[in-house]
């Protein structure tokens, strides 16, 4: 340690300590802040007042305006005996700037009318409520968004027990009165923790008044995406066991191809990978990528060599295959989008079921996957062509796929009639709405029967999934690997798949 | 390739124009703030607080908000709009108040205050439920206007606002700007708000612009929505089922027709592509 | 470009009078569906664009109404030139040649149709399918009704002097709706036909150049082939 060195530290800390000082910590900063708006009115109070002392508009982008804009409403609101008389009961609706920075720190700075946009008028009533997403954005994709859209904000953020169903607009909104019907006050401003199940548990639970499912269920996984939007996440453990068995059921697949001899190679498994890969490169790099366009255009998204062999084939695999790829191709289209817009209004509606958009191209498609399905089943069992053998993988898979679709249609009604959706938006998922109608006739507690509804979805999707490599459906994977070699080979298979 | 991406690149132009043109100000709610910014840039910027509120300074013993300023009972629950004496109004607008004392808005004021149960487009405006005594700008344009105009009248008669922009004078003059379209006023009047109920009433609205118009011409339905019947006459009550009824049986024939040719054309290309994917081997 | 080894024989299928009224058609047509969607969905913000490189509203109806006439001076000529093929050069204008809607084109529908389904062989047309006769008629009958709902649209004072006023409500919506399928049917159906069916990919050249190859004339239209053999193998006389 020299001279120099020491010197530097001293220098060094005493220009931290200098900066540390002029930045000021937050604490200070309001002292400073306060003590000028408090001087300002001291001296305003000497003289008599003009309009424009009150009434010119602050400007509450900046923290002096915030200051003089809650100064405005703290005059009448830090008073204790400021109340709301409603029925026989009286409500305090009294805040200090005190309380109200202990209770919402982040907010010291924002103005009252920030949030409570139309309430600085006479009458003095709000008809919009508080509106939070003026500066935040909606959760990004999470399990708290998408089932969450029609909650506000403040049902789930501000520590209350209390939360009703609002009638004319179908939201979930914090309750003025506790379920007695005892009017109660909202005014000191606590917000709640929501990582807590306990918040969660305000709406979730057996016969709650809102239209929430009786449990709280547990996010979609990425999975999922194949036909749902979901999160980009594993989610539940589960679903990550199934990915493991999927992705383990693909190695042993490609293990068991490069048995064989690759390009002449017939031991080194490493010269084997070698070879491969350079050969793919090769392959994309190069102009046979057209080549592997076209196909995958024509033989893959438009199946044109199952048309070739019959219409009615055709027909029945496209119902399935290309209302799945629809499905996927919009799952990923919205998890991409929202990932980079969360706040678009094309994203919002993607996400939002009840939207007329995505609840009817989703209950279309699934109704064209169905629809396929139950031509297969018929084909297979009933019309039973010579050249069609039904065996084990072809009934298990058709079985999977089959009640799949149909648990999501079930679902899509109980979540219609669980979370009260009105007709005139419910009808555009016209098979949902349908069964809404149907299910409605039972008289099952249907908030605790979709939670177990749910659970089997998954499960059957699961299971489906962790199956894939392992049937008949590794053709998926399969058939455009064949064709692409074939057309950079040159070499057709004689054999019919 | 280069032209399905300059058509492309045409679309997404298209796409950026499709927000809706930015709101133009109707009338903002009232608050207890006056934003001096957009203050200074209205009609009214130069007069003084005091020149329209008056005695409302010191300690207000006079006319406006209530008796005295604060008083809390009269600003919690009165509706400031409701209550401004626009007396003040008529120092420098003596035209428009005396129109406007003749018109048919006024009138329901007048039944409001001796007790009557306001009408089914809502409490009766004064001055201020149209203008914007603070934010209204002078020397707009007719097109201007004319938008602003729809907004504002279509707070109260939403149904007449929409049946207006469905028809050939809506769209052209709101939505495309085209001065020469006609505006609510250019047919109600403008503080003189009139029904058009009458057969003269409307027959002299529509000569304004269509100085050929026969007595049957006014006949033609510009809102033609089924609600709000009873503000129509008999003849166009009449008229309007028919237009409905047939526009209903259009409809179908349209679907029907396109449906069968779609199946048609979507089964043949199917079946078509089929042969030709065979006869390539 | 590669030469053209071995030339298809052609024959003539449309006359130039026709050739040039379709190309007519196309221009108008599709000049008139933009004028006018431009109006009715002028609520949303593309149409604003559109409108300003027309011009203004104002110019882009006096575009509307301005081709709306030169389509229909095409259907006045049209109607002239039938005058003349069956007056002066003494043509029949019913018979297997025509474009007259006959029993056969009903049992070609059903034909095709069983056809889509596997179920029989496609039916043999003659000059004109019953698509392409059924696409003629909707649009020689369509622009009349177009015209007269239009002509309604554009003098009200008029016919509100002969007709009840809300018949001008009434046009208004005929002539929205008949748009919206005169469109939707083109864009489609005639569309698929004469460019998107695998026979024709990528285009039906034959009304724009006239002929039709030999190939296609008896692919296409066998019944007629086979009445024009007829009619050559026949000794002069």
């Amino acid at each position: 340690m020299n001279l120099k060195t020491i010197g530097s530290i001293i220098v060094g800390g005493a220009l931290m300590v200098f900066m540390a000082a002029f930045n000021g910590t937050p604490v200070s900063a309001t002292t400073l802040v306060d003590s000028i708006a408090a001087n300002v009115t001291e001296q305003a109070a000497q003289e008599p007042l003009v309009c424009l002392d009150c009434h010119r508009m602050p400007n509450i982008n900046t923290n002096e305006g915030v200051i003089s804009s809650q100064t405005f409403c703290y005059d009448c609101h830090k008073k204790e005996d400021i109340k709301k008389i409603d029925g026989s009961s009286d409500i305090t609706l009294q805040i200090t700037p005190d309380t109200f920075n202990k209770n919402q720190p982040d907010h010291r700075f924002v103005a009252c009318i920030k949030c409570h946009t139309d309430v600085a008028r006479s009458p003095h009533k709000t008809r919009t409520g508080v509106t939070c997403q003026k500066c935040h954005t909606s959760h990004s994709e999470s399990p708290a968004n998408e089932p969450h859209l029609r909650v506000d904000c403040q049902a789930c953020h501000f520590q209350s027990e209390f939360v009703r169903l609002d009638p004319d607009d179908h939201r979930v909104k914090l309750a003025h009165t506790n379920y007695e019907s005892v009017p109660i006050s909202l005014s000191n401003h606590i917000l709640s923790d929501t990582d807590d199940e306990k918040t969660c548990q305000k709406c979730h639970f057996k016969n709650n008044s809102v239209g929430a499912p009786s449990a709280v269920l547990p996010s979609k996984s990425v999975l999922c995406i194949v036909c749902h939007n979901a999160p980009l996440a594993m989610g539940h453990p589960v679903f990550g066991l199934a990915g493991l068995i999927f992705m383990a059921g693909i190695f042993f697949m490609i293990a068991f191809w490069f048995k064989g001899s690759v390009k002449g190679e017939e031991t080194s498994l490493h010269r084997k990978i070698s070879l491969s890969s350079e050969s793919v490169w090769n392959t994309i790099f190069s102009r046979q990528f057209f080549v592997l366009m076209k196909i995958f255009i024509l033989d893959i998204i438009f199946q044109r060599r199952i048309l070739k062999e019959s219409v009615s084939r055709w027909s029945m695999h496209s119902l399935i295959f290309t209302a799945i790829l629809l499905r996927f191709g919009l799952s990923l289209f919205t998890a991409i989008g929202f990932y980079f817009n969360p706040d678009g209004n094309w994203m919002i509606a993607l996400i939002d079921k009840n939207h007329w958009f995505t609840a009817f191209i989703n209950d279309f498609l699934g109704l064209l996957i169905l629809l396929g399905i139950v031509w297969a089943v018929v084909k297979r069992s009933m019309v039973k062509p010579d050249h069609v053998v039904s065996e084990f993988q072809d009934n298990i898979t058709l079985i999977l796929m089959g009640s799949l679709v149909l648990m999501g249609f079930f679902l899509e009604g109980a979540r219609i009639l669980v979370t009260r959706i009105p007709c005139d938006m419910a009808i555009y998922s016209f098979v949902g709405y349908l069964l809404s109608r149907v299910f409605s006739i039972f008289p099952f507690d249907w908030a605790s029967v979709y939670p177990f509804m749910w659970y089997v979805h998954a499960v059957v999707a699961v299971v489906l999934i962790a199956y894939l490599p392992f049937g008949k459906m590794r053709h998926m994977f399969n058939t455009p690997l064949t064709y692409f070699i074939e057309a950079v080979d040159g070499v057709k298979n004689k054999k019919r798949v | 390739m280069v032209l399905l991406l300059t058509v492309g690149c045409f679309f997404l132009a298209l796409l950026w124009f499709s927000h809706a043109r930015a709101e133009t100000d109707a009338v903002p709610p009232s608050t207890w703030f006056v934003d001096m910014n957009q203050y200074a840039a209205s009609a009214h910027g130069s007069l003084r607080c005091e020149e329209c509120h008056t005695g409302m300074i010191g300690n207000g013993a006079g006319q406006g908000i209530g008796k005295s300023h604060p008083d809390p009972d009269a600003f919690l629950k009165t509706r400031s709009r409701t209550d401004f004496d626009y007396q003040a109004c008529q120092k420098c607008h003596k035209t428009a108040y005396a129109r406007f004392v003749t018109g048919a808005h006024a009138t329901a004021a007048e039944k409001q205050k001796a007790g009557e149960k306001p009408s089914k487009a809502g409490l009766a405006p004064d001055c201020g439920e149209c203008h914007s005594a603070h934010y209204s700008k002078s020397h707009l344009s007719r097109s201007q206007t004319g938008r602003i105009m729809t907004k504002t009248c279509g707070t109260c008669h939403q149904d007449q606002k929409e049946s207006f922009l469905a028809n050939y004078h809506g769209k052209a003059g709101v939505n495309l700007g085209y001065e020469r379209a006609a505006f609510c006023t250019d047919c109600h009047g403008a503080h003189t708000i009139v029904s058009l109920k009458d057969k003269e009433a409307a027959l002299n609205a529509c000569r304004r612009c269509h100085k050929e118009a026969t007595p049957e011409f006014a006949n033609i339905i510009i809102h033609d929505s089924t609600k709000n019947l009873e503000l129509k006459s008999d003849a166009k009550q009449a008229g309007l089922k028919w237009v409905h009824a047939l526009r209903a049986m259009v409809l179908i024939l349209v679907v029907a027709v396109l449906a069968f040719f779609y199946l048609h054309t979507g089964l043949l290309m199917l079946r078509k592509l089929h042969e030709k994917l065979r006869r390539h081997k | 470009m590669e030469t053209i080894v071995n030339p298809e024989q052609t024959f003539q299928r449309f006359h130039i009078l026709h050739r040039i009224l379709h190309m007519v058609i196309i221009v108008n047509f599709t000049l008139l569906a933009v004028t006018g969607f431009v109006l009715h969905f002028s609520g949303f913000g593309w149409t604003r664009f559109l409108v300003s490189l027309m011009g203004g509203a104002g110019a882009a109806g006096w575009l509307h109404r301005c081709c709306a006439v030169c389509l229909y001076m095409g259907v006045v000529i049209h109607l002239c030139w039938l005058v003349y093929y069956k007056f002066v050069l003494k043509q029949n204008l019913s018979g297997p040649d025509s474009i007259l809607p006959g029993k056969k084109d009903f049992k070609d529908l059903y034909q095709n149709v069983r056809y889509c389904f596997n179920k029989g062989n496609p039916p043999l047309f003659d000059r004109f399918s019953y698509l392409q006769k059924y696409d003629y008629w909707a649009e020689l009958l369509g622009m009349q009704s177009m015209g007269i709902t239009g002509l309604i649209l554009w003098f009200p004072e008029f016919f509100s002097s002969i007709l009840p006023g809300y018949f001008i409500n009434i046009a208004g919506y005929f002539h929205f709706y008949e748009a919206v399928l005169a469109v939707m049917y083109i864009g489609v159906v005639h569309m698929s036909d004469t460019h998107l069916a695998p026979d024709i990919f990528p285009m039906e050249k034959s009304i724009f150049t006239g002929k039709i190859e030999k190939t296609r004339f008896m692919e296409e239209h066998p019944e007629e082939w086979k009445r024009q053999q007829m009619i050559n193998n026949q000794p002069s006389g």
